[in-house]
């Protein structure tokens, strides 16, 4: 009996939603490791899922919300396609994304003016298939849109990134994956995982967080 | 060799319009005579050798316009760049026939047939209709064409066959010339070939006997070829003046057209073009497009010239555009279609990359489309810069000895203070690293004396700020450690 049912899960075809070995079809094998190995141990197969939708919700800016994907975008600066960020919120400090790794000529950036011309630029970037990655931060999305641009990401084999606020947590979305960020103390960052496919939702605290090295807080000058 | 002659019958009529189908009734005149009338006009009843007044009458919405040989040749010349994507050797006849030499091109176009169908469509297009004649000579051509018979010779064994049937009037001749052959009885070129030559030559001049031995290929008949000017520029009045940006679609698939016949022919390139729409009482809107890499494919540049017109408010009526193209550059073989070690998809994926620039320049505008750098400075301000994308070599990363933030704020943001404590979204920050000093820049303008600290709230939001240690000692936030 028992054999038997090794056999039947051993098919292809069948997706199990626990298993983080084996993820699901074979898109969904593509993943890409966030390079922090507590996050890569709970999400399915070891990374932010390759060519859909992850949201990243987090509260105010600051909070470790690109830190959070800089080794992942690192590496795939360096695959030979390219990363895009679309509406930034401030100017990307070239010193320091080089610094963390990123191959800043195959790093584009776009300031599109408005809202429809953000979602526009963001699936446009998905769709061309040019894009490893694309960091967005649009100002609303709703339910429609997203969906809009999980299909592209998934024709364009790019994977979205959707910098988010908080608020939108209690929105419905067609994201493979959610991650709410927490507030930071010290050496560790508090993730949620709101929704991922294949494994039910959870919470992460990432450790060796902060890139700072801890010191003895100063007493703040006086003034004058 | 093989000549293919474009007679252009209605040219005076022609080249007032641009080539729409529906067009309004228009009308030509000279000597106060109508002397071309276009097909709406025609359908009003509107004919050739009537007064204009009785052909307005006619027709109270026509246009009516007096014959202009200076548009015409214009027009010609248009026609013969537009040719050029077909062969190499485009000769000008004016008033208004094209001669082509095609021989060399039926492999390319697959024969005469589809060359031949390949023309008129185009021509459809523009809105000419022309005769044709095919022959292996020039003059032959050209009788043929004028005659109205389009059936091809191909061999110069069949031309005298062929043109022996012709009437007079069809020979490239003067006028004096034809009426007296006609008086002697000659009514077909084959009667005229068998006049005795010494006795027609001593009455009727030499210029007969010639066009008759050119026509037959038994004397040599040198054409001039077609040399385009080598800046491209062109011009199209609208019939009436055009409101919308939809009526302007056929005037600019009509000039990339032909923009695109002349790099062909002159195996040239181009990155960047402008289109200008001029308004009667006001500065032109200048447009301008621009691509990643060399091209003339007609279909790619009609393609982002639409991108670029969909974002395209017009204020006022246009009534003439303009093409200009920029320098041109060389033509860049495509190797990504066919590589015979399949060693990477490299090229075709740098190809989509080129595209997705251009369909962000063309929809947002190009400077909404950047990259990033770093620049050897010391002043966060002045340590980066954005350029314009472009494909560079991977860059190595910079020896960061200290840690920089990833947001930078475009310019530093004064933080309120509360009891010396700077605040950020009011809650106070606790400093963690610093101070680093940054200071001088009196060369430039932006002298700066500060003292930078790594700062964080309660909640963990790590930012970057500074004092500044001269004049007024306020806080400012420079930074987010995102």
């Amino acid at each position: 009996m028992k054999e038997a049912i090794h056999e039947l899960l051993d098919q292809p075809g069948i997706w199990r939603a626990n298993d983080p070995q084996r993820g699901g079809s074979d898109a969904a094998l593509d993943h890409i490791p966030s390079g922090f190995a507590a996050l890569d141990r709970v999400l399915p197969g070891g990374g932010f899922p390759g060519n859909s939708l992850t949201e990243i919700l987090h509260e105010g800016h600051g909070v470790g919300e690109l830190r959070l994907v800089m080794p992942a975008l690192a590496r795939l600066s360096r695959s030979g396609r390219w990363i895009a960020m679309i509406a930034p919120p401030f100017v990307p400090y070239a010193p320091a994304l080089a610094a963390q790794g990123i191959d800043l000529s195959r790093l584009l950036i776009v300031h599109p003016g408005d809202q429809p011309q953000a979602l526009w630029s963001i699936e446009q970037a998905l769709r061309s298939g040019t894009c490893a990655a694309v960091l967005a931060w649009p100002s609303r999305c709703d339910d429609r849109s997203l969906r809009r641009l999980q299909l592209a990401a998934e024709s364009g084999d790019s994977v979205a990134l959707l910098f988010r606020d908080a608020a939108a947590a209690q929105e419905r979305s067609p994201a493979a994956l959610r991650l709410a960020l927490g507030e930071s103390s010290g050496q560790q960052l508090n993730l949620r995982v709101l929704k991922c496919r294949g494994t039910p939702p959870g919470s992460v605290a990432l450790d060796s967080w902060s890139t700072a090295p801890v010191r003895t807080q100063q007493p703040l000058p006086l003034e004058g | 060799m093989l000549w293919l002659c474009l007679h252009f019958r209605d040219l005076p009529v022609e080249c007032f319009s641009s080539g729409e189908e529906n067009a309004q009734p228009l009308f030509v005149s000279e000597a106060g005579r109508v002397i071309g009338a276009n097909r709406p006009a025609r359908h009003l009843g509107i004919r050739p050798g009537m007064l204009p007044t009785a052909a307005r009458a006619l027709s109270e919405a026509g246009l009516h316009r007096v014959r202009d040989p200076h548009r015409e040749r214009q027009t010609l010349e248009h026609l013969a760049t537009w040719a050029l994507q077909f062969t190499p050797r485009v000769s000008l006849q004016p008033p208004d026939t094209l001669l082509l030499e095609v021989a060399g091109s039926l492999h390319y176009f697959q024969g005469l047939e589809p060359l031949r169908q390949r023309i008129s469509a185009g021509l459809d297009r523009r809105g000419h209709r022309a005769g044709t004649g095919i022959a292996p000579t020039p003059t032959a051509a050209w009788m043929l064409a004028r005659a109205g018979d389009s059936t091809p010779v191909t061999t110069r064994a069949a031309v005298a066959e062929r043109l022996a049937p012709l009437p007079v009037h069809a020979l490239p001749l003067e006028k004096r010339v034809r009426d007296a052959l006609e008086g002697l009885g000659c009514e077909c070129v084959g009667a005229v070939r068998a006049l005795p030559s010494d006795g027609a030559t001593r009455r009727l001049g030499r210029p007969l006997l010639e066009t008759l031995q050119r026509a037959h290929g038994e004397r040599p008949d040198p054409r001039r070829n077609w040399q385009p000017p080598g800046q491209f520029e062109q011009h199209i009045d609208c019939p009436e003046a055009v409101a919308n940006v939809a009526g302007l679609h056929p005037l600019t698939q009509q000039l990339l057209d032909t923009l695109c016949g002349h790099l062909r022919e002159r195996d040239t390139a181009i990155m960047r073009l402008w289109f200008m729409l001029r308004h009667r009482d006001r500065d032109p809107t200048c447009l301008p497009v621009g691509v990643m890499s060399p091209t003339r494919d007609a279909s790619h540049l009609k393609w982002l010239v639409e991108r670029r017109f969909e974002r395209l408010e017009l204020t006022a009526d246009v009534t003439a555009v303009t093409l200009r193209a920029g320098r041109f550059h060389a033509m860049q073989a495509a190797s990504g279609a066919f590589d015979l070690l399949d060693r990477d998809d490299q090229p075709a994926r740098d190809a989509n990359w080129e595209t997705l620039i251009e369909t962000f320049d063309s929809r947002l505008g190009e400077e909404r489309v950047c990259m990033i750098t770093p620049m050897a400075e010391h002043r966060p301000e002045r340590a980066w810069a954005y350029r314009r994308p472009e494909k560079a070599d991977s860059s190595a990363p910079p020896p960061c000895t200290v840690a920089r933030p990833a947001w930078l704020l475009e310019r530093p943001l004064p933080l309120r203070s509360r009891q010396g404590r700077p605040q950020y979204d009011n809650a106070p920050l606790v400093l963690e690293t610093g101070p680093e000093r940054i200071e001088t820049g009196w060369w430039d303008g932006l002298d700066v004396t500060r003292d930078y600290y790594h700062a964080c709230t309660a909640e963990g939001r790590r930012v970057w700020i500074f004092r500044n240690r001269r004049g007024q000692r306020d806080w400012y936030l420079h930074g987010i450690f995102a």
